[in-house]
């Protein structure tokens, strides 16, 4: 654990949602 | 590899570990909500919020719910209040350092506070929507699939807006958050109003019609305009209640936006000291 107290893990869900979110709005842009 | 209690654990793991499954810290988000609602303002702006739902018109409540004038202005305000030091407060006073020596995560702290102010946005903007299916009923015009997706559509919106005053919140002192939303998409706003509105008088005044430059700087505003910023679910809730085709990509842009910050902010979160400055 950091020095300063609280793992600096990153969830991957949110790293998940961000390029699934990125895909389908791209997605939806181009063929939509 | 992870201990028991969530730490990681076995050498050559360590806290190196990029990636958790925690997303929020549910005691954090519950003691967030809570002291929220703590404050008087809040109150107000919230049953601001609400009371657009006995505004609304029956037959036309899901496109006018959180889509006429003062339903988006009020949620924005509402939404302002509820995130300014979201995130600051809690680092300035030292409470952060003093909850992150439990075994959290501090990205699961940071979208514990997210998750709070959440709660408390959604009980606003439920409480609009029950105002709003109650008067759609009593006015006879029954629940059209447009109030039915108000609720949600909006609430990603404003969301969005929610998580990116939480990742500013990282960054900026006390409540100045709130402020440097306002000057920088404010400031925007002003910007793109000013500079179509001087296109306009300077092709009515001018004799010369061409303006290549002025006309390129106007076009490439417009490109960007819709993408500063989460974008607002009106015209696609008009377009559902009217039964039009309906552009889905606001809400496709709204869930990439919110994302987006809550990770923005949890790097931002994970990078930060922690200790106290001195003022």
């Amino acid at each position: 654990v950091s020095r300063e107290g609280g793992q600096r893990a990153l969830p991957g869900a949110l790293v998940a949602a961000v390029a699934l979110f990125l895909a389908a709005f791209a997605l939806y842009k181009l063929f939509g | 590899m992870t201990g028991p209690n969530g730490f990681a654990s076995g050498s050559g793991s360590g806290y190196a570990r990029r990636f958790t499954s925690g997303l929020v810290s549910w005691p954090v988000a519950f003691a967030c909500a809570r002291e929220r609602l703590r404050q008087g303002p809040l109150w107000v702006l919230g049953l601001l919020v609400a009371a657009q739902g006995l505004t609304v018109k029956g037959e036309a409540a899901g496109a006018q719910l959180f889509g006429s004038l003062m339903g988006p202005l009020s949620l924005l305000l509402f939404s302002l209040f509820l995130g300014a030091g979201l995130v600051s407060e809690e680092l300035e006073s030292g409470h952060a350092q003093l909850v992150l020596l439990r075994p959290l995560t501090r990205a699961e702290w940071f979208g514990g506070r997210l998750a709070g102010a959440g709660m408390v946005l959604l009980a606003a903007m439920g409480l609009a929507w029950i105002f709003g299916l109650g008067t759609a009923l009593r006015e006879g015009a029954g629940v059209s699939s447009a109030l039915l997706l108000s609720l949600p559509l909006a609430f990603i919106w404003v969301f969005a807006w929610l998580a990116t005053l939480a990742a500013v919140s990282v960054v900026a002192r006390g409540w100045s958050n709130a402020g440097w939303m306002v000057i920088g998409f404010g400031g925007w706003g002003a910007l793109y109003w000013f500079t179509r509105m001087g296109h306009g008088l300077f092709k009515a005044a001018s004799a010369q019609k061409e303006a290549p430059v002025f006309d390129a700087l106007v076009a490439g505003l417009k490109a960007i305009e819709p993408y500063v910023g989460p974008r607002s679910p009106g015209d696609l809730l008009a377009a559902v209640q009217m039964g039009a085709p309906a552009d889905w990509s606001p809400l496709l842009y709204d869930l990439l936006w919110a994302a987006a910050a809550w990770l923005v902010g949890a790097v931002l979160v994970n990078r930060r000291e922690l200790a106290r400055r001195r003022p």
